[in-house]
């Protein structure tokens, strides 16, 4: 096994964040919170990283997109837990166990794929090009919050606005994924003189804008079972890991 | 009638409708029989795809004509809703909830209309070839010619076949501004314009559109080797698409601005206002 920077780092997350998940389940407030703290900055350091190495934003392929989705998903893990500390001193916030815990699934993920970051193309230096795919990685690191705070909604000791700070979440996420979408629209001009491809990529993101839009459109009158509202607010978070993972 | 078009009932199946239409779309050009006529409508104005095409793949065919009466319905769908809430607006002008609500849906609205119109407005010519001295003409009147090619990286690059090439280009290796076609813009045969195209940076006039897509290497030809692929477009509501895209960004960042603490309404989903 190679044991590169990237790789190292790779696994003092990993267990870092294996270690925070198990101390959040076992109700040790603050090894997880000091352990989430460690991974969380980690994270971060990676990305200084991945910038510093690569003169640019992380853009696609999985060591890049989970790394970046990690540092978001752990800031709000942490930030969850500040608010929740407010009202329940001492306890410990199911949004923050959620973080942990998503941040884990994606991190065993990455396992399987190499921790490396993507070959360079000219293209990468214009700046369209950047925020148009880091800005989709923002959103889709926003919609997964947003699906986390949906999902712990339904628990007892759920924070009191779980779905109000979902709904916010899912707002900031549309808003970074439309100034993603806006970018790359600029660079299609560019490239290839029109806004708009009927190409896979095109069709893909704009199918999970439409599920972005279902998550706000629920008829508001209906008797639909809780889950059922709850699936539509987790079609943003589950539509864009289609959108990223499966390229 | 205005109320059941406006209603988010019709727009909640709308939405189900149109997701599964474009994901359709998308396997669609994964599929080998399938995605050769996907990639030629975007080689065309879609309308004259539509209105020429020879209807030998009618599955693709009924797809587009699905997804665009589907996206029209939409499209119908918010301009009564926007209808609706100016009503509800005459009467209490001092929510500002529903003026920013109202204001994301027109500017929403706007990009539709400028992305349904792009699709039937002006025109699209794609992989047009050509070397130093050649021309195209676009319109009875209109040509291009291009009278310059210049690549000064290592030509080695554009000899390679198109996953090489991907990892040949990089930053270190291939210089956008160094490489670049003079062209000149004439009507009946009257010098209009003239500029320099490169990678990412097309040259405009108006509404057309001169977009440089690649360098070509003809190894058949190596007194002369060089040329360029160019698609020229004319897409009169391209400025407005991007400007009131933008705008709508900006208007999505002042709701949840306005919009971040929960009001007394906040036990509801995750809808920001009453219905």
């Amino acid at each position: 096994m190679n044991f590169d920077p990237f790789t190292v780092l790779y696994f003092c997350m990993i267990g870092s964040c294996l270690v925070a998940w198990v101390a959040a389940l076992m109700q040790m407030r603050r090894p997880s919170l000091w352990f989430g703290c460690f991974f969380t900055a980690l994270s971060l350091i990676t990305l200084a990283l991945i910038i510093f190495d690569t003169h640019r934003l992380p853009i696609f392929g999985h060591f890049e997109i989970i790394t970046q989705i990690i540092f978001l998903v752990g800031l709000s893990g942490l930030q969850g837990q500040r608010i929740f500390q407010q009202l329940h001193p001492g306890l410990i916030s199911p949004v923050m166990t959620g973080s942990w815990m998503l941040s884990l699934l994606l991190l065993i993920l990455l396992y399987f794929f190499p921790k490396t970051v993507n070959p360079d193309f000219y293209m990468y230096g214009h700046a369209s090009v950047q925020v148009f795919f880091n800005f989709r990685i923002c959103a889709g690191s926003f919609f997964l919050i947003g699906a986390l705070n949906i999902c712990v909604s339904p628990l007892k000791n759920a924070p009191i606005h779980a779905l109000y700070t979902a709904r916010n979440f899912l707002l900031i996420g549309a808003i970074c994924f439309l100034i993603s979408e806006c970018a790359g629209s600029f660079w299609c001009l560019n490239w290839y003189g029109d806004s708009w491809h009927w190409s896979k990529g095109f069709l893909k993101a704009s199918c999970v804008f439409m599920g972005l839009m279902l998550a706000f459109h629920v008829p508001g009158n209906w008797k639909w079972p809780k889950a059922l509202h709850m699936f539509m607010g987790c079609l943003p978070g589950l539509g864009i890991l289609w959108l990223l993972f499966m390229h | 009638m205005m109320k059941r078009l406006a209603s988010i009932k019709l727009t909640f199946w709308n939405l189900i409708g149109l997701g599964l239409l474009l994901g359709s779309g998308a396997v669609l050009t994964t599929v080998k029989s399938h995605s050769k006529t996907m990639r030629a409508i975007s080689e065309q104005l879609p309308l004259d795809w539509f209105s020429f095409f020879p209807r030998d793949d009618g599955l693709v065919f009924t797809w587009f004509l699905l997804t665009c009466l589907t996206g029209g319905l939409l499209f119908i769908n918010i301009l009564c809703c926007m209808g609706l809430r100016l009503g509800v607006l005459v009467v209490n002008p001092r929510n500002l909830r529903q003026w920013l609500f109202l204001l994301i849906h027109t500017l929403f609205a706007v990009v539709m209309a400028c992305h349904g119109l792009s699709m039937a407005v002006g025109f699209k010519h794609s992989n047009i070839q050509l070397k130093p001295g050649q021309s195209f003409s676009f319109a009875p009147e209109d040509e291009i010619i291009v009278s310059e090619i210049v690549f000064k990286d290592n030509t080695d690059m554009l000899k390679a076949d198109y996953q090489t090439r991907r990892t040949l280009m990089t930053r270190n290796h291939f210089h956008p501004d160094q490489n670049y076609a003079r062209i000149t813009f004439t009507r009946k045969d009257q010098p209009m314009g003239s500029g320099t195209l490169t990678m990412l940076s097309p040259f405009t006039q108006g509404d057309l559109q001169i977009t440089l897509t690649d360098f070509l290497y003809d190894k058949d030809r190596p007194s002369d080797p060089l040329g360029v692929s160019l698609v020229v477009t004319k897409n009169p509501v391209v400025k407005v698409f991007f400007i009131s895209y933008v705008l709508l960004i900006f208007a999505l960042i002042l709701f949840a601005f306005f919009t971040w603490k929960p009001n007394h309404d906040e036990t509801r989903f995750i809808l920001p206002i009453k219905y």
